[in-house]
């Protein structure tokens, strides 16, 4: 059985116009020791997928409409918050794209890492230090004696990232959720913390969720990808097969869309999507994607198409069959 | 390089340096050379790409170009007048050649304006056009770059995220500029949308005959779009030249790092590149010798002691000791 299976999620929100849904049926599998890449734009539905698995959708806003989110058997759909707690820092945690306005400016690096150990009842003292120290050797920070006892805004960015994952690894979590985790930092920077992920979940048999907008992340790092669309997956596989030979227009319009290195000399016009990214209060009736589809065709606009299989453990949500 | 070509712009050994606050009155005053003698060359209708990490001093070099800044050593040459120190009128003239294009197309424009105004203000600070010609001029403008005459009278929250980076194009391009320096320009944007702004930059350019200085972290982007590339770190130029050339052959280990740390889109070609350790040097105490040398791979004694000079050979420019 799969570590999450997140089935027919659906999350909606409050908005002038009545609730509308980020996430609009979604599901998805994560097992121990995989990377699933998750992509899309903004407004697909991603952060809000994950959110949704925190139980962190504010109740003032939003909430989960429908669906189940098993994990390790549980369903976390309507859990109480002392469930939830004891769950989020020890079995699931989060790290998020901007770390400086993640970590608590007041508060020494050491102090926050070591928070997480109070927060689930191991008290502070000495030898939570001793725990912080060990957490921050894990991730390869130098100097950890120095680190503990900076401020976030004393240190790089890479460095604050590395706190982070530090942080979500204080109890060793069965699932890693890391919603761009490195959009904020610099390209040499990122090699090192994707690297350091890549790492752990080898080492200590994590299921990622990476959550990104860069193909070449999850090229390299995904083993399964979902690509979001409108609150929904449009398509999901093995990042070999899925990046070789997408189905969905949407993906292949996204990943001809895309410079890539040393193909942009030829000079040749980038292939363009028309259109903009629908925003949550647009009602878009059928498949989200058909008003900007080059393959477009009278169903599209009236029934949203199921995800279907293509190939093996390969699916894509879309009425026209005629990729290659 | 001969004398002869047509160049727009020449800088030479430009420097840019702000004093660092002092702790008290007698203590040493110290300095961040925030761009340390840089000499960059652009010829008419052509395209430079500016690389380098956040801190590298990139976007200082921008501001000084543009005059934002009046840099404290070396000299600005545009269009064959020195206008390292000019004012007032000379000062004017200037600005009109050059434009810009910011990152966050949120932020940059002024949401009390319509889209008709926002890009009639530059014609109207410089131009002299009377109301109604200024106003013809910035619809014209505005539907070179593919928005509508009715979409002219609307607020820039009316739009998405590359209508709005449209909308500063159009503006850049209000006074017939020569030059149009963008920051980041499609970074802020979502990745099926920055397609059509790279495509309409190249447009524009064969069109118009402009020269862009293009500055940019993503070496896919600058590789689509730009002619030469200049890499810097700390400062400096450690790499310059043709794109085809420095990106097939980088000759810097800096550069190389840059190229490696780059996710391949392939997922059939993973591979776990050497990643460079470390961080960008705190620039308010630069390491002495070669700033790189700490990070470095290659580094030798020579390299803590000399900062390297750049050589050029085939307009291939390279500062380091051991460039391959």
């Amino acid at each position: 059985m799969a570590l999450l299976a997140v089935s027919n999620l659906a999350t909606e929100f409050k908005t002038q116009a009545g609730p509308r849904r980020a996430v609009d049926g979604v599901s998805f599998a994560v097992e121990r020791g995989e990377v699933l890449g998750i992509v899309g734009e903004s407004g697909s539905g991603k952060s809000v997928t994950a959110l949704s698995i925190m139980g962190l959708i504010d109740p003032q806003v939003g909430r989960i409409a429908g669906g189940s989110i098993s994990f390790d058997g549980q369903d976390l759909v309507g859990l109480r918050l002392a469930e939830l707690q004891a769950l989020r820092g020890r079995r699931i945690s989060m790290i998020f794209q901007e770390p400086l306005s993640a970590l608590n400016p007041c508060y020494t690096i050491g102090d926050q890492i070591g928070e997480v150990f109070v927060a689930h009842g191991d008290g502070a003292g000495p030898a939570t230090r001793g725990r912080v120290l060990e957490l921050l050797k894990l991730v390869h920070i130098p100097d950890p004696e120095g680190i503990l006892r900076r401020y976030p805004h004393e240190i790089s960015g890479g460095m604050r990232q590395r706190a982070m994952i530090a942080m979500a690894l204080a109890y060793t979590p069965d699932l890693l959720i890391a919603d761009e985790p490195t959009t904020a930092l610099d390209v040499t920077i990122q090699a090192q913390v994707l690297n350091l992920i890549d790492r752990l979940r080898r080492e200590l048999k994590l299921a990622v969720m990476l959550i990104t907008h860069d193909i070449g992340i999850v090229a390299q790092y995904a083993d399964r990808v979902a690509v979001m669309y409108g609150g929904r997956i449009v398509e999901t596989g093995p990042a070999e097969t899925l990046l070789i030979a997408p189905q969905h227009p949407y993906t292949i319009g996204l990943l001809a869309s895309v410079p890539r290195l040393g193909t942009g000399r030829s000079r040749e016009r980038l292939r363009e999507i028309p259109g903009t990214v629908p925003s949550i209060t647009e009602l878009v009736p059928g498949c989200r994607f058909a008003p900007r589809c080059a393959h477009r065709m009278a169903r599209c606009g009236e029934q949203a198409p199921p995800l279907e299989a293509r190939a093996a453990g390969h699916d894509a949500a879309c009425w026209w069959t005629g990729a290659a | 390089m001969s004398g002869t070509e047509d160049l727009l712009l020449e800088v030479s050994a430009l420097s840019m340096r702000y004093p660092v606050r002092r702790r008290s009155p007698f203590a040493e005053r110290r300095y961040v050379h925030a761009v340390n003698g840089i000499d960059i060359r652009l010829r008419r209708g052509e395209t430079l790409g500016i690389v380098g990490e956040s801190g590298c001093g990139k976007t200082t070099l921008a501001r000084c170009i543009l005059r934002l800044l009046e840099p404290t050593g070396g000299r600005i040459v545009l269009d064959g007048r020195d206008i390292t120190h000019a004012r007032g009128r000379a000062l004017r003239a200037a600005r009109r050649d050059m434009q810009f294009v910011f990152q966050d197309p949120y932020a940059s424009l002024d949401p009390r304006l319509r889209a008709v105004e926002l890009v009639r203000e530059p014609l109207d600070a410089l131009s002299g056009l009377s109301r109604a010609e200024a106003t013809e001029r910035a619809i014209a403008l505005l539907e070179k770059v593919g928005l509508t005459r009715a979409q002219a009278l609307r607020y820039p929250h009316q739009f998405s995220g590359g209508q709005r980076q449209r909308i500063g194009i159009a503006r850049a391009l209000a006074l017939n500029p020569k030059l149009v320096l963008a920051d980041e320009p499609v970074s802020a944007l979502d990745v099926s949308i920055r397609a059509q702004i790279l495509n309409l930059m190249a447009d524009l350019r064969q069109e118009l005959g402009l020269s862009y200085i293009v500055i940019s972290h993503d070496l896919a982007i600058i590789d689509y779009v730009c002619d030469r590339v200049a890499i810097i770190y700390l400062g400096r130029i450690v790499e310059q030249g043709g794109v085809a050339e420095v990106f097939s052959r980088p000759r810097h280990p800096y550069t190389q790092a840059l190229l490696a740390a780059i996710p391949h889109h392939d997922p059939r070609q993973r591979r776990r590149t050497a990643e460079i350790t470390g961080d960008l040097p705190n620039p308010t105490a630069p390491p002495p010798g070669c700033a790189f040398h700490p990070r470095c791979p290659k580094a030798t004694d020579l390299c803590k002691r000399q900062a390297p000079l750049p050589v050029a050979t085939g307009g291939h420019e390279v500062a380091c000791h051991h460039a391959d």
